[in-house]
């Protein structure tokens, strides 16, 4: 409310401001040329100056001096005409119709375009919130806590739970190398899950303005051993590919990921965002149309497209179960026209697995590691291809 | 709720500056004095809007509302106050905000200061001026806004880039900026010339001193960032020929022939169309210097922004802005009248000389910037523009601009005696020969270039107090009429003595710096020494200290020449630990002729550490020449015959008594 009458007076100031000269009767103002021969005569004071200071010798003060008298005589012509001008046409007709509009202008336009604007692009009603005066977990009182649990955890080092608190706090308050420090902790206590490994990875990550690094890939290839499912680990997994310049890769990894997805997800939104973003890149037209399902369409077998997986979000729950059905199903069928994919079968492994339909899962995986074996020893896609494999075999009891 | 205020206000002076820059200059058209009157009280609004605004995303830094995404993205709570302050100007959204501020501060001074304009033109003057503050507050408003709200507020921001948390951050965008600014206020004059069709001696004599106060301004920024690049980045150079640094160095040099060619139009009324040009060329470097490190096309500290949506809208606002003033420009310049004539050896000749080989020189540089863009954008090929090519280009065109610059003074204006120049210059050349010579003397290996290099900046710093010293006939009159004639001298006279001696002091420290530098790297361990240029530098250990948002390992040095002490160093290597990045912090003792210069690099586990020394001689004297050319600007803008009165209302109509406009 207060901010209404503040923003209100603010705007009442302007419009009066500007209104002021508008409504107030103008005197006709100077000639030009009048302000012109001030310039002039100051010309020919400063030339006097400088003939008495010696600087200029008769010569240059006569030559100066003609010239500048010159452009003065001109400069008089100009006034008279300017004269005559102002005098033939005081102001011209209908200049008061005009006048108003000016007015009316300023008065309603401006604050209802100052409105609109802040309207559009404010946060009107959100309260300011300084750092001194937080009660939400930040500011001084995570302060205090921090130091109520480092001092503790300095006592008692062994307290995995504490530790985690606190890297949770410390990453909350963007102090990702200490928050570094405590997941390792906790990973030194024979603690750390695959969520405490991927937290691990993720705050390096951020620690690192976002470039995907050793130690934090090491943290993610962990998580993976752990849980070939994690799906913070596997979509780091992909974007440490796409840093590395393998976007079809990394793509891929996504794509997996999102089919992987529990509808509800809420990062499936950051991730489907990196497929169309690496989609876009890679010139794949991808994302708008569903891509045509098998009939040898020559194009080799994707995952399901963002658009796929947006229009599935939509359906209830068990008509998505038969959506993703029918899609494995076509991923299937694709493979038997097109079995030389060891990537398409490995995909085809995991969502049988997603399915629970373990039986179909290790078929696919025996089809996959022929052809992984067959592949050269030094062809690109080998290691990751056999990595994959692993991780699945593992999974799969 | 000082978050949502200040955005407001934002807005109302966007739509203060529509206002401003529609109605008065309609008015102008139609000789509507109160459509014009308007123009004045617009851009003082403006200035307090925006001034408002600023005020309150200044608050929102100082009390670190991380509600503010831009606070949150570039401050931290544990940040020092002098850097929350800074801060605010140290990322993109509010270096604009500074740069709309300054705009408008510029464009109040004109309504405030601008009594002796005549109306028309004051009103065209501002309407050109609002013209670009709708640009950057649009651009701003829609692309950069400082005051987006985030909910729930981040717990902590994420703090401002480490290389950016130094003193020098305080001054050096602010002055860089107010110089980029300062000249659309040459650009607006220009501009409103070639719309009213007018332009003549009275013209130049008001956008003379804008265009001084831009250049000193400019001159002031460029060279604190030269500085600030010098101690901060720890690589002892102080000039890159980085793309950043060559934006800004185009509008100097532009703004510097722009100074030159302005003088000939109000002195000879001559160049006039060659002027305007030079005035809107100018404010389009600036307008490039401004933008070019956002758009993404360079990547550098500078660049906050790279976005390709900005990208676009930069891109579209320098095209109309630059492409519309040329259009006029061509469709206008013809209708400005041809003014006085002169003899191509004159003083006016000299200015041409001067205007040529400064185009010319901005034109290599504009090349070595944009080519290697250009070429990518083609080809996709990286190429690296750097010293090697500045050096083949840049400076043989300084060599004669220097060599002339000592005549131009001494030359009087329509026609001048080249034999009776160069007569009064022998002390000069006397000067230089000392100078060659000395430097052969000091220096071993027979060093002809820089030795010519050195006789050449003496030739003008001698020249420069020739002239001078002629002026007040200095030892050829009695020193009680000298000084009497120094102090009636014009300041604008003594003013172009201390700009040009200072241009002379800063040459010879740019070639002492670039000839004679030395760098020594070794890995010491705690009480080694190592010997450079004849200093003893004993190392004498490493110690860990805190500061407030930052952990650093400084080393101690004592430097002792011939066993006498002479300085102790503390260079230090910081680690921000918000940003996880190392800085460092380069100890730097000056004798006045040469630095001292320490860097402490990384420790190899062993006890041993990484150190850098070098010896700059002459480095000094590149800022302290800024320095004195700076002074030469302030003192020739105080000059009193730069302050034109008003011509009062009785003049030309006895009739009315008043003042023409309420002040």
């Amino acid at each position: 409310m207060i901010f209404w009458l503040l923003a209100g007076a603010l705007t009442a100031c302007v419009v009066a401001v500007l209104l002021l000269p508008l409504v107030r009767r103008q005197d006709q103002a100077v000639g030009r040329a009048a302000f012109d021969q001030a310039v002039y005569r100051d010309q020919l004071r400063e030339l006097q100056q400088d003939r008495q200071r010696g600087l200029l010798d008769e010569a240059e003060v006569e030559a100066a001096q003609l010239e500048i008298e010159r452009r003065l005589l001109q400069s008089d012509t100009a006034a008279a005409s300017d004269e005559a001008a102002q005098s033939a046409a005081p102001v011209a007709k209908g200049a008061k119709a005009v006048r108003r509009i000016g007015i009316a202008l300023v008065v309603v336009l401006m604050p209802l375009a100052g409105l609109g604007l802040y309207a559009t692009l404010g946060s009107p009603g959100l309260p300011g919130l300084p750092f001194a005066d937080r009660h939400d977990g930040s500011g001084r009182e995570a302060a205090m806590l921090v130091a109520q649990l480092e001092s503790r955890l300095a006592g008692d080092p062994h307290d995995a739970e504490g530790w985690l608190v606190l890297a949770r706090v410390y990453e909350r308050m963007g102090r990702y190398g200490d928050a570094a420090d405590a997941y390792r902790r906790i990973v030194g206590l024979g603690r750390g899950g695959p969520e405490v490994l991927a937290s691990l990875g993720e705050v390096l990550v951020a620690a690192a303005g976002g470039q995907v690094g050793r130690d934090a890939r090491l943290a993610f290839a962990q998580a993976i051993e752990a849980d070939p499912g994690n799906p913070r680990a596997r979509y780091y997994a992909g974007l440490a590919m796409a840093q590395d310049g393998r976007l079809a890769e990394g793509l891929a990894v996504w794509r997996s990921l999102a089919a992987d997805a529990p509808p509800d997800a809420p990062w499936l939104a950051v991730v489907e965002r990196q497929i169309a973003n690496a989609a876009a890149s890679l010139g794949e037209t991808a994302p708008a149309t569903p891509q045509p399902q098998g009939e040898g369409s020559g194009a080799p077998p994707r995952g399901p497209s963002a658009a796929d997986i947006e229009s599935m979000q939509a359906l209830p729950p068990d008509e998505q179960m038969a959506f993703i059905r029918s899609m494995v199903e076509g991923l299937a069928a694709r493979l038997e026209e097109q079995p030389d994919d060891p990537d398409g079968w490995l995909r085809l492994a995991r969502s049988y697995a997603v399915l629970g339909e373990r039986e179909a899962a290790r078929g696919a995986l025996e089809r996959a590691a022929p052809l992984i074996e067959g592949l050269p020893a030094d062809a690109p896609q080998r290691a990751a291809l056999q990595q994959r494999l692993e991780a699945l075999r593992s999974a799969l009891p | 709720m000082i978050a949502e205020l200040g955005h407001f206000a934002l807005i109302l002076a966007l739509l203060t500056a529509l206002v401003q820059g529609s109605l008065p200059m309609i008015g102008a058209a139609r000789g509507d004095a109160a459509w014009m009157a308007l123009a004045r009280p617009a851009a003082v609004l403006q200035l307090v809007l925006v001034a408002l605004a600023f005020a309150a995303l200044t608050y929102l830094y100082v009390v670190s509302d991380f509600t503010v995404i831009n606070v949150a993205e570039n401050s931290h709570s544990a940040k020092p106050m002098l850097y929350k302050v800074t801060g605010v100007w140290g990322n993109h959204e509010g270096s604009m905000l500074l740069w709309i501020l300054i705009l408008a501060l510029f464009g109040s001074m004109v309504a405030l200061f601008g009594a002796n304009l005549p109306p028309s033109l004051r009103a065209r003057v501002l309407g050109v001026q609002a013209w670009i503050g709708i640009g950057f507050l649009l651009f701003t408003l829609l692309t950069s806004n400082p005051f987006l709200r985030v909910f729930p507020a981040p717990a902590d921001g994420r703090d401002l880039n480490p290389l950016l948390q130094d003193p020098g951050l305080a001054f050096h965008p602010p002055m860089l900026y107010a110089g980029y600014v300062g000249f659309s206020m040459a650009f607006s004059f220009a501009i409103a010339a070639l719309i009213e069709g007018k332009l003549d001696a009275a013209w130049a004599r008001w956008v003379r001193p804008w265009t001084l106060l831009a250049w000193v301004f400019l001159t002031g920024g460029i060279a604190l960032g030269s500085w600030w690049a010098y101690y901060e980045l720890g690589w002892g150079g102080w000039w890159f020929w980085d793309p950043v640094e060559n934006v800004s160095f185009m509008p100097w040099l532009l703004g510097t022939a722009l100074l030159h060619s302005a003088i000939v139009v109000e002195k000879r009324d001559a160049l006039k169309v060659w002027t305007v040009l030079l005035a809107i060329l100018t404010f389009s470097l600036s307008l490039i210097g401004t933008f070019i490190v956002r758009s993404g096309l360079l990547t550098s500290v500078h660049a906050f922004a790279t976005d390709p949506e900005r990208g676009l809208f930069i891109l579209i606002l320098l095209l109309i802005t630059i492409g519309g003033s040329l259009l006029l420009f061509a469709l206008r310049a013809p209708v400005l009248k041809p003014g006085g004539l002169f003899a191509p050896i004159s003083r006016e000749g000299g200015m041409v000389i001067n205007n040529l080989f400064l185009a010319a020189a901005c034109a290599t540089v504009l090349l070595g910037t944009l080519y290697p863009l250009f070429l990518e954008a083609v080809d996709g090929s990286k190429v690296s523009v750097g010293p090697p090519f500045f050096n083949a280009t840049f400076v043989p065109l300084m060599v004669p601009l220097i060599f002339f610059m000592a005549l131009g003074p001494l030359m009087p204006w329509k026609r001048a005696d080249l034999a009776g120049v160069f007569a009064r210059l022998k002390l000069a050349a006397l000067g230089a020969l000392a100078a060659a010579g000395l430097t052969l003397y000091l220096r071993e290996g027979w060093p002809v270039l820089p030795a010519a290099a050195m006789g050449l900046a003496a030739w003008l710093f001698v020249a420069s107090l020739v002239e001078w010293g002629g002026r007040i006939k200095l030892f050829r009159a009695p020193l009680s009429d000298s000084w009497r004639r120094a102090r009636s001298l014009p300041r604008a006279a003594h003013g172009m003595t201390l700009a040009h001696a200072g241009m002379a002091i800063a040459v010879a420290g740019m070639i002492g710096a670039s000839v004679w530098n030395l760098e020594e790297v070794r890995n010491l361990r705690p009480g080694e020494s190592m010997q450079v240029a004849g200093y003893d530098y004993r190392f004498d250990g490493v110690e860990q200290i805190e500061g407030p948002n930052y952990l650093a390992d400084r080393a101690r040095f004592t430097v002792t020449r011939e066993g006498r002490p002479v300085a102790v160093l503390t260079p230090e290597k910081r680690l921000y630990p918000v940003q996880n990045m190392p800085t460092t912090e380069a100890a730097i003792h000056t004798t006045g002729v040469s630095d001292l210069y320490a860097v402490i690099g990384d420790s190899d586990g062993r006890g041993g550490w990484t150190v850098r020394i070098f010896h700059e001689p002459l480095v000094p004297w590149i800022w302290l020449g800024c320095l004195v050319m700076v002074l030469g600007g302030l003192v020739s803008l105080s000059d009193r015959r730069l302050r034109i009165g008003a011509p009062k209302r009785a003049k030309a109509r006895p009739d009315a008594a008043q003042e023409p406009i309420p002040a």
